[in-house]
């Protein structure tokens, strides 16, 4: 790949990271915001040649050329944010434009709530080895790569040996301040042995503010712990959101992420897990509601490289309007990882001849004790269960309209957390296209 | 109430319905039996207006209206039930959201007020009480992982709760045990009522000895063939269809 | 063979012998071969030899400067060491050649005794079977049985260069619209040189009284071949083509880039089916057959079919997707694959189902059995175009495992634009049934029949779509590719 970084946008960015001031942190992170602002500028955007962006072309960036932002300071706003997904009385943290608050919330005892900046002091040798690991080389990773490169933004989540920390709540949003910039920002979560966090991210903005967010989250997970992640993307239409999520597992851990992707003009999600430990399990549940122009973008990437570990993908998309929805589950099976169980299931209703889905699931098998299945269907809504609605009286347009729902309801379903799964199904409901097929005729 | 006049329907292009009248009265049970084939389920079907089936003559008055004319959902409204010989699956769908969402496009179609959930949830439970139902079938996804029982009772708890005028069960008692053939016909007895007709569409008569009909009707290639009362059903069971087939029909019918 | 591990488990199957290549043995005649190298003068040469006209000539010379500015495809799951394309040689035919036989009793013996060993049903046994045999020996093609009798019924059935000469518009007509000449590195390559091949041409309302069959062999050593084959089924015609590959034993790898195009007019129907024999290469994976070849079919008409059969045992690597352009509508495109990777084979294959018209329809079977080293790779796209209303796809897609050591990998690619589309994929991939194993050894069967038992149901769904002659040929040709892989 000896591609010369010809596009206007990247030679933007390269400006501006030869232009930002010089930024706070030891020494091994200038160097590498340094290869990595080399790699992000050799690599170029990535287009339809580049295998993982084939179906995601970045037009809308390219129109809107974000710049890169510098760092917000101020404490954020309460009216910048919409209501929160969860009513419960729980620890919120709160990012605007990609900037999180200096002040972060108290937290119950065993949960530590760090900044990036603290957290590079307190957990020195670990952030050492985890920073540097996330991937930026090549086309396909050049927003990890500007994520590096620009790294000021983050947070930093900690959860003790054996300690449950229940429910953390981030929110996300833009105000206009926020219009054509790039917000940068990563996360980083750290659960010791045996400890419990369930992470739930809104993406909603009082506002149809055209913001970008470039965000990565790495996540390690140590023995026995487990992570429930569930992200809500309510984003108007004019918001792009890139996020990139890489989990390290040891031995027993569980991450189990559950994505609905409900709003956004571009949404794309990346996950690369690695079960690197034996009895890891990696679970990627979501529904994807899309209508006029929108686009999302699930790439999901499970590594099985220990005997006995599992996986599981499942994915629901519904289609209206000029939407397209694209679908990419992998999963390796390495040498020696026998005993893997692997499953992917994506299932899309299509309801517009203007959308458009994209499903692609793989399978990288090197080991036999392995039972891995995976399907893919992309078609209509079953005829027979409408007419049975239809006979107990419900109107054509609400039988399709229900049916569609609970096609996403599979998704919602498979939530432990019951409230949120209500609150959820609700938001699926009303997330359903305008340009339902059947509703022109019959209403 | 209903009144079938020399219908004819096709499914696929092929003829099934070929000329069938019938005629019930408010409150009364009607037993529909046959040979397999003879076109029992059709009728069911036509009547609540499946797509697929093609009424290519004939009429089916209900309540003095043109029942053809209506949309699937206007029929229901307008009272007609079908249970389902195979209730469909509807994974996603909550029981007592689905039911609450057509107990309340019926009531708006007749201009009655909507129920708000407190309001449902008491219907519902009155209903589940009076069919001996457990109600964990609330919490469940329409028919999804039901068994056979269950789903055809499912049916029967639809109809209490939606209180139609003209219920159509279709081969309602197929595929039941003794036990739970019982708790069906207990449930559509419990359901009888003097302005309630009901059509029971059944290939075997021992539903009848749970539901006994005001008629019985014997439907082959299509027609009507014979009719009588509930005596009909038990000759049909000692002798089978095949006598109608040589002559038998006068002896009986009348 | 076998990995060590797990010794305890496989030495009670890995002690079955692991079966010669019974393929592989060289014939001893004089050929007349190009030196190695590739240029403009080489295409020239090529084509002067062959006394084609013109435009051909000039055909050649397009493609080939397309293919200078080409680089060889990446994205496929295999290993491949570069290739030197400058050390292959472009041309080789067996010199009696240049007094061409007449009829087949003028071929030379020891090229008929070359079938007899292949098995091929050439000669008084072609007319037992039934079959019409197009045998391409290297790169040209040597006889052609049945030539007469197809004549009577009007189909034409004869090499690619006799085409050339004899139906030249029909050529010209049909040459690369299936398969353009730009359209991939080693289409373009073959298009450049391509040496012989079969040339098949049904009339309209014709169905071809028998089976038309090919068998290919590279014999030469260091020699590519680059055979075209180029199939016409008009209005409503109904073909069924074979096509059986083999090559010696050599210690280098051999290139094998063909192209194959299909044309099917309204109401028409093409079978296609191949079983692929190439040298695999030896157990440590030195020398075989690179096997990269393009396929496709083009659905032109309302109602037309297209069915693809292949079963693939042999070649080093295998690069191939037998594709169906569905243009015509209510045309059916099918793709039915048994692939088997042993020792280090590797392959690629799948098919790609390309939906145009409305209320078209396609399947895909595919059943890949991974062993020793091998790697295995099912790849495949199906798309539907907003134009195809109602279309249909339903895909299955099995992979078994046989030992610690092969890989089993499913890349399918689906792209639907059109709601009323139906799309069905489905995937496994698991270790040869234990249960199934136990299951026959405890009825008294030995392990090396249950295998072959159990991997033979496991390819039912394919065998069955070949023609009788050819599923018996496939059945064994499995059994002896999978001798001693077993663990």
């Amino acid at each position: 790949m000896t591609q010369i970084a010809s596009h206007p946008l990247i030679e933007q960015w390269a400006e501006d990271f030869r232009s930002q001031p010089d930024l706070p942190g030891p020494e091994w992170l200038q160097q590498l915001r340094q290869s990595a602002a080399a790699e992000f500028i050799s690599a170029g955007l990535p287009g339809r040649k580049t295998e993982a962006w084939k179906y995601t072309p970045l037009r809308i960036l390219e129109q809107r050329a974000p710049a890169m932002s510098r760092k917000l300071t101020g404490d954020h706003s309460e009216s910048d944010f919409p209501a929160p997904v969860i009513s419960a009385e729980i620890p919120t943290i709160d990012g605007l434009n990609g900037c999180l608050p200096e002040q972060l919330p108290a937290t119950p005892a065993g949960l530590e709530l760090l900044t990036l900046e603290k957290g590079l002091v307190t957990c020195k040798e670990q952030f050492e080895k985890l920073i540097p690991a996330i991937e930026t080389s090549g086309a396909s990773r050049v927003f990890a790569a500007l994520n590096t490169a620009f790294l000021q933004q983050g947070l930093v989540i900690r959860v003790g040996v054996n300690c449950d920390a229940g429910t953390l709540l981030l929110r996300w949003a833009f105000n206009e301040d926020g219009a054509k910039a790039i917000g940068n920002a990563r996360i980083v979560i750290l659960l010791e042995q045996g400890a419990r966090l369930e992470l739930v991210e809104q993406f909603d903005s009082v506002g149809d503010v055209a913001g970008t967010l470039n965000l990565v989250t790495q996540a390690e997970l140590a023995e026995g712990s487990c992570l429930v992640h569930t992200r809500v993307m309510k984003e108007s239409d004019e918001a792009v959101i890139l996020t990139s999520t890489a989990v390290e597992q040891a031995a027993e851990s569980s991450y189990q992420y559950s994505g609905f992707d409900l709003g956004g003009g571009l949404v794309r999600h990346e996950f690369s897990s690695r079960l690197a430990g034996p009895g890891a399990s990696a679970g990627f549940d979501g529904a994807f509601v899309l209508d006029r122009k929108r686009h999302v973008d699930n790439h999901i990437s499970v590594d099985h490289a220990s005997a006995g570990c599992s996986s599981s993908q499942f994915f629901r998309g519904v289609l209206g309007g000029k939407s397209r929805g694209v679908f990419n589950g992998k999963a390796l099976i390495r040498p020696g990882a026998d005993g893997s169980s692997v499953r992917q299931s994506n299932a899309n209703l299509l309801l517009s001849g203007l959308a458009e889905v994209d499903t692609k699931p793989e399978l990288e098998i090197y080991a036999d004790e392995v039972e891995a299945s995976h399907g893919a269907t992309v078609g209509q809504l079953d005829e027979e269960a409408v007419f049975y609605l239809r006979s107990r009286g419900l109107s054509d347009p609400m039988a399709r309209r229900l049916l569609t729902a609970a096609f996403c309801h599979a998704v919602t379903d498979r939530l432990a957390n019951r409230e949120l799964a209500e609150q959820l199904s609700a938001l699926v409901d009303s997330a359903m296209p305008k340009s339902m097929i059947g509703q022109e005729t019959q209403e | 109430m209903l009144e079938i006049k020399n219908l004819h329907a096709t499914v696929g292009g092929k003829p099934i319905l070929k000329g069938l009248d019938l005629s019930i009265a408010a409150g009364e049970i009607h037993a529909i039996m046959g040979p397999n084939g003879a076109g029992k389920s059709t009728l069911g079907n036509v009547i609540a207006g499946r797509d697929g089936y093609e009424v290519t003559a004939g009429e089916v008055l209900y309540q003095g209206k043109n029942l053809l004319e209506l949309e699937p959902e206007e029929r229901a409204c307008e009272g007609v039930f079908l249970a389902f010989q195979y209730p469909v699956e509807i994974p996603g769908v909550n029981n007592t959201y689905f039911l609450r969402a057509a107990l309340n496009a019926q009531r708006k179609y007749r201009d009655q007020p909507e129920l708000d959930s407190m309001q449902f949830l008491k219907l519902v439970r009155e209903k589940l009480e009076i069919l001996h139902i457990s109600d964990d079938l609330l919490h469940r996804a329409v028919n999804e992982g039901f068994s056979g029982g269950e789903k055809k009772r499912n049916e029967i708890f639809q109809m209490a709760v939606l209180e139609p005028s003209l219920a159509i069960l279709d081969e309602t008692d197929s595929g039941l045990d003794i036990d739970a053939l019982r708790l069906v016909a207990e449930g559509v007895n419990r359901l009888r009522s003097a302005d309630r007709s009901m059509i029971v569409v059944t290939h075997y008569q021992r539903l009848l000895d749970y539901i006994i009909p005001d008629a019985v009707h014997v439907l082959s290639d299509g027609k009507i063939v014979a009719s009588g009362d509930a005596q009909l059903a038990l000759k049909l069971e000692d002798q089978g269809y095949s006598w109608l087939e040589d002559g038998g029909i006068e002896a009986v019918a009348g | 063979m076998t990995s060590d591990q797990n010794v305890q488990d496989t030495t009670s199957v890995d002690h079955f012998v692991q079966q010669k290549y019974r393929h592989g043995f060289v014939t001893d005649i004089e050929s007349e071969t190009v030196p190695p190298g590739l240029n403009e003068d080489i295409v020239r040469w090529i084509s002067a030899r062959k006394g084609e006209p013109e435009w051909l000539l000039e055909w050649r010379l397009q493609a080939y400067r397309r293919w200078l500015d080409m680089q060889a495809p990446d994205w496929a799951h295999l290993q491949i060491d570069p290739i030197d394309f400058q050390a292959i040689s472009y041309f080789s035919a067996p010199k009696s050649d240049k007094d061409r036989p007449q009829s087949l009793d003028e071929v030379d013996p020891k090229l008929l005794e070359t079938y007899d060993k292949l098995g091929v049903p050439l000669h008084e046994r072609a007319r037992l079977a039934g079959v019409a045999v197009d045998a391409v020996f290297d790169s040209v093609s040597v006889g052609t049985t049945f030539r007469k009798d197809l004549k009577k019924a009007g189909v034409i059935f004869c090499s690619f260069s006799e085409a050339v000469k004899d139906y030249p518009e029909l050529v010209k007509k049909y040459l690369g619209t299936v398969v353009p000449p730009r359209d991939n590195f080693f289409a373009a390559l073959n298009s450049a040189v391509f040496s012989d091949g079969s040339f098949v041409f049904i009339p309209s309302g014709v169905r071809c009284p028998m089976e038309l069959s090919t068998y290919f062999r590279i014999n030469a050593a260091e020699t590519g071949q680059f055979e075209r084959t180029l199939i016409i089924a008009e209005d409503s015609s109904h073909v069924s083509y074979l096509e059986g590959c083999t090559a010696p034993m050599r210690d280098e790898n051999q290139l094998h880039a063909a192209v194959v195009e299909l044309v099917a007019l309204e109401d028409a129907e093409i079978k296609y089916s191949t079983v692929q024999n190439w040298y695999p290469g030896d157990e440590n994976g030195v020398g075989g057959i690179y096997n990269f070849v393009t396929k496709r079919g083009d659905c032109r008409g309302d109602r037309s079919k297209i069915s693809w059969t292949q079963v693939e045992t042999g070649s080093a690597i295998t690069w191939k997707y037998p594709s169906c352009v569905l243009r015509g509508e209510r045309s059916v495109g099918e793709f039915y694959s048994v692939a088997l990777t042993n020792n280090c084979q590797q392959a690629d294959t799948g098919t790609k189902m390309i939906h145009i018209g409305r209320d078209t329809r396609s399947k895909i079977i595919s059943k890949g059995i991974s062993a020793g080293r091998g790697q295995n790779a099912y790849r495949g796209l199906v798309r539907i175009s907003k134009s195809a209303a109602n279309a249909r796809n339903f895909t299955q897609c099995d992979s078994m495992l046989i030992g610690k050591g092969c890989g089993a990998h499913t890349f399918p690619y689906i792209e639907v634009g059109n709601p009323s589309a139906k799309v069905e994929h489905e995937a496994t991939t698991s270790r040869i049934g234990e249960d199934q194993l136990f299951y026959c050894l405890q009825r008294g069967i030995s392990e090396e029949d249950a295998v072959s038992m159990i991997v033979d149901g496991f390819c039912k769904q394919v065998f069955r779509e070949l023609p009788m002659e050819f599923a018996v040929e496939a059945k064994a040709l499995l059994e002896v590719s999978l001798e001693g892989a077993v663990g």
